[in-house]
């Protein structure tokens, strides 16, 4: 019997309950093949356990699955780890990030192989080469070290039938990626397609699916659901396609057949109203919107095909599905973004969350994805990429601190995350406390954002005040009317 | 002979089509939906005969095409 081959994915301890879906699908390849794969889902706080957890299997290979962003640091630190204590230990990296730059990725003395696009199928050949079965300059894909020299072989053509996969839940415990949604207490996330047939300029899918849409057929779908929901009691799930309506007819025809509440990304200028009365009869209870910007230059420079009226319809229309939560994502800071832009967007979400008080806005600073138009752009404008894989960590929309070189009104990414932190506490609107309650919306409106003390003091408490049933809570509610912040004197 | 076949309302406006096969397809400025250029209309469908050598960008047009709403028909009358 082979050694097996550990996969492995880090997670953020916040997101630990979202299965590790891509190793999901490489895991059924490899066992199919009669191999014995280990899918390791490591919480970040937590990687020298899984060092030990990891090594424990003897794996022949470790496989790690990589966006960029805070998972290239810990990926990183893992990858370090584990060579520190095995150092012939052969470490492989796929998923976004290695894709977006091999040649980089693969150059790092911790990584010995990359493995460029999709991993489901490159993996079999990179174990018969672990094997001696294949030499490494055979394999479509993949990037390696010759001599210390990277080498990047010819790409790999992208999976053309989707229905050869498989996402094989028996690798994880499932028990554990279970999410409480919604009024659901079983909500598993699931995959039926790859890739976005449009052209945003902004998006890394552009390179790493080529703009190629390929979807599961309907029936391969239905049936894994159907079994999810008789082997594992599922109530709910979550679609994680890069954009399951993609072909809009299909969706709804699964989303028919499965009978589930589910969460999925749609775009906002599909909003009609049949749509959105689709929605409704087929359970729909969150829909990821990525909404961009509210100025129209830069919705039409990020090629995104929609307008601010686009939004504002979608956005109104959804008010007639009373069960939908709307996540409206917007960008900010993008290459050539004014301040007056940024202001636009604000005004915009501001407008929206009062025509639809459902909708919640999630605002990231733009992030220059290699491979895209406007990564090139930004390079242009003074962006400086890492030298370093870990350092790349700087991309993330929740932690990343990013020097905005691009952009010369405002120096990083610290003022747009105060906007988004004003935005998050927005929701206390809804309580009825009278200084608390007013603070987000009259800083949103007035872009007032230099109170970084007061912010820090309302979000802390809105954590605790989340839990409004104990006591702790109580207490906060009944002191918030009494709590300034240091420059401002009073607000009532 | 061979034709194009657009189911023109399930179009969602991705503009794959009109960059592969510029010669054929064109965005159109109100709805964003794809039209066939000089397509004829057949019912619910729009209909135009293509030259041999237009075939290998149209045929990338139909693989892409999300909503498969793009068909390609040669002589024999076999959908591809």
């Amino acid at each position: 019997m082979e050694k097996p081959i550990a996969l492995v994915q880090i997670s953020n301890p916040e997101d630990m309950r979202i299965a590790p879906l891509a190793l999901l699908f490489v895991g059924d390849t490899l066992k199919k093949a009669g191999y014995e794969p280990k899918v390791f889902h490591v919480n970040s706080e937590k990687l020298q356990a899984a060092v030990k957890d990891i090594l424990s299997v003897d794996p022949m290979l470790v496989g790690l699955s990589v966006i960029t962003g805070n998972q290239t640091r810990e990926s990183a630190n893992l990858s370090k780890m584990l060579k520190a204590e095995k150092p012939e230990l052969p470490i492989l990296w796929g998923g976004v990030h290695p894709t977006l730059l091999p040649r980089e990725t693969v150059k790092e003395d911790y990584i010995d192989y990359v493995a460029n696009g999709e991993g489901d199928t490159i993996i079999l050949d990179i174990v018969r080469m672990l094997e001696g079965k294949v030499k490494p300059e055979e394999i479509l894909g993949l990037c390696f070290k010759n001599n210390g020299v990277p080498v990047v072989n010819a790409p790999r053509p992208l999976i053309e039938d989707l229905d050869q996969l498989d996402l094989d839940f028996d690798l994880i415990n499932v028990e554990d990626h279970l999410e409480r949604e919604w009024s659901n207490k079983r909500v598993l996330g699931f995959i039926t397609s790859r890739g976005c047939p449009f052209d945003c300029k902004f998006c890394y899918n552009l390179r790493f699916n080529l703009r190629r849409w390929r979807a599961m057929s309907e029936k391969k779908v239905v049936e894994k659901v159907k079994y999810l929901k008789d082997m594992y009691n599922i109530d709910g799930i979550k679609f994680y396609d890069d954009l399951i309506f993609s072909d809009p007819q299909r969706a709804i025809r699964i989303l028919e057949e499965v009978k589930l509440p589910w969460y999925g990304e749609v775009r906002v200028g599909m909003l009609d109203e049949p749509l959105v009365k689709k929605l409704v009869e087929t359970q729909c209870r969150e829909l990821l919107l990525g909404l961009e910007s509210g100025s129209n230059r830069l919705l039409a420079m990020m090629k995104k095909l929609q307008t601010v009226d686009h939004i504002k319809r979608g956005i109104r229309n959804l008010t007639k599905a009373p069960d939908v939560k709307p996540v409206g994502s917007f960008i900010m800071g993008l290459p050539t973004e004014t301040k007056e832009e940024t202001f636009q967007t604000i005004d915009l979400a501001l407008e929206l969350s009062q025509v639809n008080p459902k909708a919640r806005f999630s605002f990231g600073f733009y992030l220059p994805y290699p491979g895209s138009d406007l990564y090139d752009t930004a390079l242009r404008m003074g962006f400086v990429p890492p030298t370093k894989t870990e350092d790349w960590d700087c991309l993330d929309r929740w932690a990343g601190n990013l020097q905005l070189t691009w952009l010369d009104w405002v120096k990083d990414s610290a003022y747009f995350r105060r906007i988004r932190d004003y935005f998050n506490l927005l929701p206390l609107r809804e309580v009825n406390i009278p200084i608390l309650s007013k603070i987000p919306e009259k800083r949103l409106r007035e872009k007032d954002f230099e109170h970084p003390t007061e912010l820090q003091i309302l979000s802390s408490l809105q954590k605790k005040y989340s839990h409004k049933d104990n006591l702790f809570s109580k207490v906060v509610l009944k002191s918030l009317p009494y709590i300034r912040s240091p420059s401002q004197p009073a607000y009532a | 002979m061979i034709k194009i076949v657009h189911d023109r309302p399930g179009c969602i406006g991705c503009t794959l089509c009109a960059e592969q096969a510029p010669g054929q397809w064109e965005m159109d400025k109100d709805d964003g939906k794809s039209n066939l250029k000089c397509g004829k209309k057949e019912g619910e469908i729009f209909v135009v005969e293509i030259a041999e050598s237009e075939l290998a960008v149209n045929e990338l047009a139909a693989r892409d095409c999300p909503t498969k709403v793009i068909k390609v028909v040669k002589e024999t009358g076999s959908f591809k």
